[in-house]
């Protein structure tokens, strides 16, 4: 760790924005960022629209160079803001996932460690927090699972706008319309900022195909007028490197390459599904007024399998499951058509980042950073790894070159060069010149670890 | 020619959708495509079991000049509430019953049935050429886009007066679900013509199978009062949708349409009848 101000794995900022104000510019310069931000402390703070969806590659962008699946309102968002390609998950699980994006904790201390358990008691979530510390106007329309899949009318911190309950083909379109209404019908720069989450499920749905293959991806599919569209296999398709007994595959039960391929085209029209419902709420921004006092935050809870490593869904320890977009854009200095492929940033980030535009302290102990210094392009020592959990005792650390999984005692652990392998075929666990790395690795996890304040009931 | 009747499982859309379509009597009567009608829809998500979460109502009127107008009422039903949209399209007479102008009203219900104003969204559109001009509820917009183009809702109707002779593809840019989206890349073609057992009641029966020594029972479904029903598929594949098949009967009438979890299912009221 190389922040002089922060000591804590992860690099969690200790200095809030408030505190940060209140020390003067001393504090200012010894943490490296600019004047830019002073002047927005005195203004009222931004609205936040944060579009969640669920289940979505880094990758799986028209914008990240993919050419099977066409995202032009992804597109435009990220040509108007920055895109973090180096974007963990907490948890490559939807509710753990969320936890930490609505709490800024990662998911051994928000008590959410599997699906369908509710966030820690007295763990303030972001609607209560952004309410209750600065006001805000908090609306939540969309997919939660925190414990309930859709939340009920009385979930705290939220005003809940009802969006249907069913899977994201069904509901989708009601969550952005809604949504749309929401942003067109508010007066601009009237009352209270708002918050508003738009929480989609696609491209989600996905897993249905792999549930019931014989009817969603059956072997006489007509090739024909497809063949053309089919994405092609990923190189990391067949590849299965030794690791932990819990990494396993094998949920899918594609027998032949063009079932695989088919799955991939819908999973990407799924996306393309999910790019339209945002290109609502964008074009709903741009017309009514909003888009010049609203950061928008784009992010997944976690990736899919896509095929690669032969898997499907989520789970997994490697990237297609781990990493997730997440796209930053709005007023206040935050750059253009920024793609940051150095800064390794998670979940637990999203929290801190709101506070810092809001102009409040964190919660408590929350463990990630404010991106606010990356998104103004201002200098600022940076965290040099980050980490993930999975499958209850599994964990994940991710510095710039390297990547380390465990799974509790299992004995075998797996380390790949991310630079050199980026598709993660080949484990380098057990070759005795990475000793020293992964004893680097071990020891980041081991103090990780010790810092987290563990919920008990978490299991 | 049309197949022997068999299973309505004779096509994977028709298999994933078996149990929102056990209970499907297919209707009888005539019916005209190109005149008035109003055809009326059951949805159904599938996903194991067949859930009805909604309806849709579309009522076709001939308007004269080349014009027929569209009536939409689309209702997604859940627990908290539900979503109610109202759409009224003035479209040409033609392949892809291309809309020129509609107004459309959507409004979230909550689980009393009571609207949350601010969930309202009304708003009117034109075409202009290669431009939809919107304008509504917080402010105006106009999109380009690639020509021929049409409307998800308008292909329940042109899917009805489709060709069935040949596989020829028919391309055009899809805006979907009235949000102003353009979705370009989009081809429907006919695809297969195939008779089903439709309606009637399940019933398991047992097979014997012989073996070597002996013989084994195993259950095969077959159905009894099952009305044979010649079916022909039109296939849409393209950008931001799941393949989508519509299936046609014999009188032009839309039975079906199904795409990935959620399925579209003609329910017996006004089933298609001709209306004055």
């Amino acid at each position: 760790m190389s922040d002089a101000t922060d000591k804590r794995p992860g690099g969690t900022n200790r200095l809030t924005r408030r505190g940060f104000l209140q020390t003067g510019t001393a504090a200012l310069a010894a943490l490296g960022t600019g004047t830019a931000g002073l002047g927005a402390a005195v203004e009222k703070p931004p609205n936040f629209l944060f579009i969640l969806c669920d289940q979505m590659n880094l990758d799986a962008m028209s914008a990240m160079g993919n050419p099977h699946v066409r995202t032009p309102n992804l597109d435009r968002l990220a040509a108007r803001g920055v895109t973090f390609v180096e974007s963990h998950s907490t948890n490559p699980v939807c509710s753990p996932a969320r936890s930490s994006l609505f709490t800024g904790r990662m998911p051994v201390e928000t008590g959410v460690i599997v699906n369908d358990r509710p966030i820690r008691p007295g763990m303030p979530n972001l609607g209560q927090w952004l309410g209750q510390q600065a006001g805000y106007d908090t609306a939540y329309c969309g997919k939660w699972h925190l414990p309930h899949g859709y939340p009920p009318p009385n979930t705290a911190g939220f005003r809940v706008l009802p969006s249907g309950g069913g899977q994201g083909f069904a509901d989708d379109c009601w969550v952005s319309r809604t949504c749309e209404a929401y942003l067109r019908n508010r007066p601009v720069g009237e009352g209270a900022p708002f918050l508003l989450v738009a929480s989609f499920m696609q491209p989600h749905d996905i897993c249905y195909w792999m549930i019931h293959p014989d009817t969603l991806v059956p072997k006489d599919l007509p090739m024909a007028r497809l063949s053309a569209e089919l994405p092609a296999l990923p190189p990391n398709h067949r590849s299965r490197p030794e690791g932990p007994r819990q990494v396993g595959n094998g949920y899918a039960r594609f027998t032949t390459d063009d079932q695989w391929r088919y799955y991939l085209y819908c999973y990407y029209r799924m996306v393309e599904m999910l790019d339209s419902d945002v290109g609502r709420l964008l074009d709903a921004l741009d017309e009514s007024g909003h888009r010049d006092n609203t950061v928008v935050v784009f992010t997944a809870d976690h990736g899919e399998g896509a095929g690669r490593h032969g898997n499907v869904q989520k789970w997994h320890p490697y990237d297609e499951s781990m990493k997730v977009p997440m796209i930053w854009a709005g007023p206040g200095g935050i750059r253009e058509g920024v793609r940051d492929t150095a800064h390794l940033v998670s979940g637990i980030d999203l929290m801190s980042t709101l506070c810092d535009y809001a102009n409040i302290q964190t919660p408590p102990k929350a463990r990630g950073r404010s991106l606010r210094p990356l998104l103004e392009g201002r200098p600022v020592a940076w965290r040099d790894h980050v980490v993930a959990e999975w499958k209850r005792q599994g964990r994940i650390v991710r510095t710039a070159r390297h990547k380390f999984v465990r799974h509790g005692d299992d004995p075998v652990v797996q380390l790949f060069d991310m630079q050199k392998d980026p598709w993660e075929m080949t484990n380098l666990a057990r070759d005795q010149g990475y000793s020293a790395i992964i004893q680097e690795h071990q020891r980041l996890l081991a103090d990780w670890d010790s810092s987290m304040q563990v919920y008990a009931n978490a299991g | 020619m049309p197949q022997p009747s068999g299973q309505v499982t004779d096509h994977f859309s028709l298999a994933h959708f078996e149990r929102a379509l056990d209970k499907f009597s297919p209707p009888t009567g005539p019916f005209d495509a190109t005149g008035a009608w109003r055809n009326t829809y059951e949805l159904f998500m599938c996903i194991g079991g067949a859930t009805r979460v909604g309806s849709l109502s579309i009522e076709r009127a001939i308007l004269g000049g080349g014009l027929v107008g569209l009536g939409v009422r689309y209702e997604k039903r859940a627990a908290g509430g539900s979503l109610v949209c109202r759409a009224d399209l003035t479209c040409a007479d033609d392949v892809l019953c291309t809309p020129l102008s509609w107004e459309l009203e959507s409004v979230v219900l909550d689980a009393a049935g009571k609207p949350i104003e601010d969930t309202r969204l009304a708003e009117s559109a034109s075409v202009k050429g290669p431009m939809i001009e919107v304008s509504g509820s917080g402010g105006a917009r106009r999109t380009p886009l690639p020509l021929p183009f049409t409307l998800h809702w308008s292909l329940f109707d042109a899917v009805q007066r489709l060709g069935r002779q040949d596989t020829a593809e028919t391309r055009f840019t899809l805006v979907d679900r009235l949000n102003n989206q353009v979705k370009p890349g989009q081809t429907l073609a006919f695809r297969k013509e195939t008779c089903v057992d439709l309606g009637g009641t399940r019933v398991w029966e047992e097979e014997r199978v012989p073996l070597e020594v002996g013989a084994v029972f195993r259950p095969v479904e077959t159905r009894e009062g099952a009305t044979p029903t010649t079916l022909w598929a039109y296939e849409q594949f393209g950008q931001g949708i799941l393949p989508i098949v519509y299936w046609v009967d014999q009188q032009g009438r839309l039975l079906f349409v199904l795409s990935g979890l959620i399925g579209y299912v003609l329910t017996p009221e006004a089933a298609g009848d001709d209306r004055p």
